[in-house]
């Protein structure tokens, strides 16, 4: 019986650092979660980085710091006005990159170890017009494509040239032509124009 | 019926003829036929004109002024002579805007100014009165006259080749119908009446051509039956039968009845087409000329009758026509005319504002006792242009062959004109 026992003890003792080894950091089986967003990366296109620009309307929450968080709107120079730390940089930002930014500031001589975290509340809105039933201002939303745009504008009037668009970005002085496919995105602060067919 | 239809309007029609089971605006029916929109039927509010309020009536004035040139104003085979012809409309409608019921009136004065061949200046005129009352339902009663002047174009070959003056005759005219529609069946009933009066003419030794043979009255009865298989479609079996009295039976036209039995089918398919279509059987008994001792005839065979419109695109419309009936005219020995046509327009909404059309047609003419036939082609081309919901201005050309079993009688004529319309 004790040689029993003996024998279960030591094959657990084995075999345990040998299934620790086949999941070494070198060489870890991935999670069911973490396999899931594996495969969603690979089918997905290009992720699209929403850059901030004047406009937006963020909300930073600094943890434990309940007088350093709050909702802020990026101004019209690119900048965003914060408690303590005063004027910081947004425009051409991402999210990721604004929460560092941030968080450096608050690092030099305020905070020992601050943890920010920043969202945008409200995006810059779009425009269109052209042959749309109600063309006009909208609210952006995250992934928009321009169909989803046409679509909230109530849709081509009957004159409308579905296959091109015309987009100007914020950044731009003019607009430019593309080839108008479900895949096609808008940018907030974007002006589309959905052009007349004479055919 | 008369229907009112705010479209981009042309110096010459400006008003269009609904088809007199139209439904009041609002109502639901399984015979609604406006899944789609023609090029010349659809609405642009931003160059419709807004009409003057009277009461409770719409008065839409419009002036139209064009100019037109003609190759061969008298339709001859030789020696064709060409001439300008101003040509003027003042025309009003005024249509009420109750939410139910309809009464609707119109006037127009006309005149053709010619620049060298005077003797062929001519004025029309134009004057009516139609009203719907509406009943259970999609059901009503409807009812319209019109009295009026009207030149006949030389082109139409009834018009005597010696004349130098133009052919004009009186019109007087009644409607009487009723629709009632239950549920899938509708039933249709309507009866008219119309009375010819041809003014004389003149010849080149300015001997008058007297036209009262040609004076008659006609009397129609129509019943139609209508059972909708769906929503877009329709079957339907419809009766006719005609009275034409002659002041002067036998030397241009014969006192006659006759009948058409059809059936057929009308639809409107979303975004592809839609239309009515009827074949059947028509016979038309000419009584006998003691006058000319001729026997009494009969012209019967196949009839048809059918308008279909095919919408490639939304800005394009496709609209096919033929026909095969008794016509209203004839010439002189005949003791009527059986008349078939057919032909295809086509309609393209460059713009909102700018509308091309071409179309070409075809006309077959059996004159019922002589022994005669006429063929004739027409291509027309034309582009109407709005500035705005006041203005706009047209640019036509039409071209007619015509081929005749007579000799001397073939000719070709070419009209171009361009016009302009002002409306309120």
């Amino acid at each position: 019986m004790f040689k029993c026992f003996l024998t279960a003890a030591l094959a657990l003792v084995l075999v345990g650092p040998l299934g620790a080894a086949a999941q070494s950091p070198s060489n870890p089986a991935p999670s069911r979660s973490a396999q899931a967003a594996a495969a969603e990366a690979a089918s997905s296109g290009p992720i699209f980085e929403y850059r901030l620009g004047p406009g937006d309307k963020l909300r930073v929450i600094v943890f434990g710091e309940e007088t350093l968080s709050g909702e802020f709107v990026v101004s019209a120079s690119g900048k965003v006005e914060l408690p303590l730390i005063g004027a910081v940089d947004a425009a051409g930002l991402t999210i990721t990159q604004f929460q560092s930014s941030v968080g450096k500031a608050l690092k030099d001589g305020y905070l020992k170890d601050p943890r920010v975290s920043a969202e945008v509340e409200n995006y810059r809105p779009f425009f269109i017009l052209g042959e749309v039933q109600k063309p006009g201002q909208y609210p952006y939303a995250v992934s928009l494509s321009v169909m989803n745009a046409v679509a909230t504008a109530q849709g081509f009037t009957y004159r409308a040239d579905t296959r091109h668009v015309f987009i100007k970005h914020l950044n731009e002085l003019g607009e430019h032509k593309a080839t108008l496919t479900a895949a096609t995105m808008v940018q907030p602060g974007d002006t589309i124009r959905i052009p007349e067919r004479f055919f | 019926m008369r229907t009112m239809r705010n479209r981009l309007p042309t110096p010459d029609t400006l008003a269009s003829n609904a088809d007199e089971t139209s439904v009041r605006e609002g109502a639901s029916s399984a015979f609604m036929r406006d899944r789609n929109v023609s090029v010349t039927e659809r609405h642009h509010p931003e160059y419709q004109a807004l009409g003057v309020p009277v009461g409770a009536f719409l008065i839409y004035p419009i002036l139209a002024e064009s100019a037109i040139y003609d190759d061969n104003a008298f339709a001859k085979s030789s020696g064709a002579i060409g001439d300008w012809v101003f040509q003027t409309k003042a025309e009003a409608q005024a249509a009420s805007n109750w939410s139910r019921n309809l009464l609707e009136g119109f006037g127009s004065v006309t005149t053709y100014d010619y620049v060298t061949l005077t003797k062929l200046d001519t004025t029309d005129y134009q004057v009516g009165v139609d009203g719907r009352y509406d009943m259970v339902g999609n059901s009503n009663i409807y009812s319209g006259m019109e009295d009026g002047r009207y030149t006949v174009p030389f082109a139409n070959l009834s018009v005597p080749r010696n004349a130098v003056t133009a052919e004009q005759y009186d019109l007087v005219q009644g409607d009487v119908g009723a629709v009632q529609e239950l549920n899938r069946l509708r039933f249709s009933e309507r009866f008219d009446a119309a009375d010819y009066q041809y003014r004389n003419l003149l010849d080149g030794l300015n001997h008058v051509i007297i036209e009262e043979a040609q004076n008659h009255s006609t009397y129609a009865a129509q019943a139609k039956a209508e059972y909708a298989v769906s929503p877009a479609t329709a079957v339907f079996g419809a009766f006719s039968w005609n009275e034409r009295d002659y002041q002067d039976p036998g030397s241009q036209g014969s006192n006659s009845s006759g009948y058409e039995l059809t059936v057929g089918a009308s639809f409107d398919i979303t975004h592809v087409a839609r239309g009515e279509a009827q074949v059947g059987y028509l016979q038309q008994n000419f009584n006998a000329s003691p006058a000319n001792k001729t026997p009494a005839k009969t012209a019967n065979g196949p009839a048809f009758r059918g308008k279909i419109e095919w919408f490639p695109t939304q800005l394009t419309t496709v609209t096919l026509h033929a026909s095969r009936e008794i016509e209203d005219w004839t010439v002189t020995g005949a003791f009527g005319t059986l008349g078939s046509s057919g032909g295809v327009r086509l309609d393209h909404e460059i713009l909102r504002n700018l509308i091309l059309s071409c179309n070409v047609d075809f006309n077959q003419y059996q004159y019922i006792g002589i022994g005669r036939a006429d063929k004739s082609w027409s291509f027309g081309a034309r582009g109407n242009y709005m500035f705005n919901r006041n203005w706009g201005m047209s640019l036509s050309y039409i071209r007619i062959e015509q081929v005749s079993s007579y000799g001397g009688l073939d000719f070709q004529d070419d009209k171009i004109s361009i016009g302009a319309v002002f409306q309120y």
